[in-house]
């Protein structure tokens, strides 16, 4: 039985990213399985979930990625054992998927996948913009009363893993859309800045 | 202990299963939509709902919020593996609760779209719940276990219930809508939702389900008698 780990995701950072970058910084040997969007349809329902990510590991999948990523980070030390600090990690994962998750189905998938005229995506624009600023200034205010390098504790977490990723799309995303909204890469968040540069 | 949360059951009531079944005080703090849109929000670490007020501070995320009392009070597997287990299927329900409210309920109840308009979210939405209830038939089949994972109550069980018994009391209103099993094909998971409904009743009684559900379909039946006068 193929006891190789691979990881089963789109050509795309998203959820599959923080994932890959778990691996890579633990040394982990994998796989990617690349499914590309026009086969999605048809392989979908392979899938325990219908979701992707899907880690296979010891000949078993895995699913969601969080699940995934805590179960990774409790293996090879990327998961706080104080209870709290968990928390903190686990929230902050959370609140960023909530974040990924308005961006893409209010403002991406309706202007990139379904082409959607302006006037259905352009209303979402100011929430989003005021979620992704609560978010930033969150992260911010815990990174300077913390003193920390890292966004939770003295080392670095699944949580690291996470931000980098969708600070990554989210830097990448803004220079192509700033037509439709206006954001400076973290003007505002100069430990942020620090940190994701770092 | 304060639980901030809507007058309905979805993303606060497994916190509440919890507190209750922990025998836990705690004091529920209701917020309205109305008060909600007009600058609540803002109040809120994240803007999100629910929120904990614990030893005062903030705690958000129903998950993270679960884990951390689910460790504290003895809801969470030591295990690593069964700990994945937990937090593998309490995504995946969040995931059918996001598809379901934002391909369904959202349109049809809050924004009054014709089933005509969701009907083709249909077929997305329950492939998602039947994959979801074929996924936990499998495991508890090949488990053996007496609750979603293992053989002690933990905060995967706690969002089974929510997320079992949104999906029925759905599944009886909007029958007129779409037509989905409730668990027929999935005989472990039916004996699972009716086991924990019974030990949790004296405990549900207690929260008292002031669901949306419920609130609508009192409201579609006062709009038709008031339309027919």
């Amino acid at each position: 039985k193929d006891m190789s780990i691979k990881l089963h995701y789109f050509p795309l950072r998203g959820r599959g990213h923080p994932i890959r970058l778990l691996l890579k910084h633990a040394k982990v040997a994998y796989e990617e399985v690349i499914v590309v969007f026009p086969d999605w349809f048809k392989v979908k329902w392979e899938y325990e979930f219908g979701v992707l990510p899907v880690l296979e590991m010891e000949g078993k999948q895995f699913s969601q990625m969080r699940a995934i990523l805590r179960l990774l980070g409790k293996r090879h030390g990327y998961y706080p054992a104080d209870e709290m600090e968990a928390y903190e990690v686990d929230c902050l994962m959370d609140a960023m998927d909530d974040w990924l998750m308005s961006v893409a189905m209010k403002y991406v998938v309706p202007k990139q996948f379904l082409k959607k005229p302006k006037e259905e995506w352009e209303k979402s624009l100011p929430a989003i913009n005021d979620s992704i600023n609560k978010m930033l200034t969150n992260l911010e205010g815990r990174m300077t009363k913390s003193g920390s390098k890292y966004l939770v504790g003295d080392k670095i977490t699944i949580a690291d893993f996470v931000f980098l990723t969708y600070a990554g799309s989210y830097t990448s995303l803004n220079p192509v859309f700033n037509a439709d909204w206006n954001f400076d890469n973290f003007k505002d968040f100069p430990k942020l800045k620090e940190f994701y540069d770092r | 202990i304060k639980l901030h949360y809507f007058a309905y059951r979805s993303r606060g009531h497994p916190i509440k299963l919890l507190l209750k079944n922990a025998k836990v005080p705690y004091e529920d703090v209701l917020l309205e939509f109305p008060d909600w849109m007009k600058g609540k929000k803002a109040e809120y670490e994240f803007g999100v709902l629910p929120v904990l007020e614990m030893e005062g501070k903030q705690f958000s995320q129903t998950r993270a919020i679960l884990r951390l009392l689910g460790r504290k009070y003895g809801y969470y597997p030591k295990d690593e593996l069964q700990a994945y287990e937990v937090d593998c299927l309490m995504d995946a329900f969040d995931d059918w609760l996001h598809t379901v409210a934002y391909k369904y309920f959202i349109d049809r109840i809050f924004q009054g779209k014709t089933k005509e308009e969701v009907e083709p979210n249909f077929p997305l939405v329950i492939d998602t719940i039947n994959k979801i209830i074929q996924n936990i038939e499998g495991r508890l089949t090949n488990s053996g276990s007496k609750y979603l994972v293992g053989n002690s109550l933990t905060i995967g069980d706690f969002m089974f219930h929510t997320f079992a018994g949104s999906f029925t009391s759905l599944n009886t209103i909007f029958n007129e809508d779409w037509n989905c099993d409730n668990f027929d094909k999935a005989p472990k998971t039916k004996a699972l939702y009716e086991r924990l409904t019974e030990e949790f009743q004296g405990i549900l009684e207690e929260i008292g389900l002031k669901d949306a559900i419920i609130q609508y379909q009192i409201k579609q039946t006062v709009l038709k008698i008031l339309m027919k006068q």
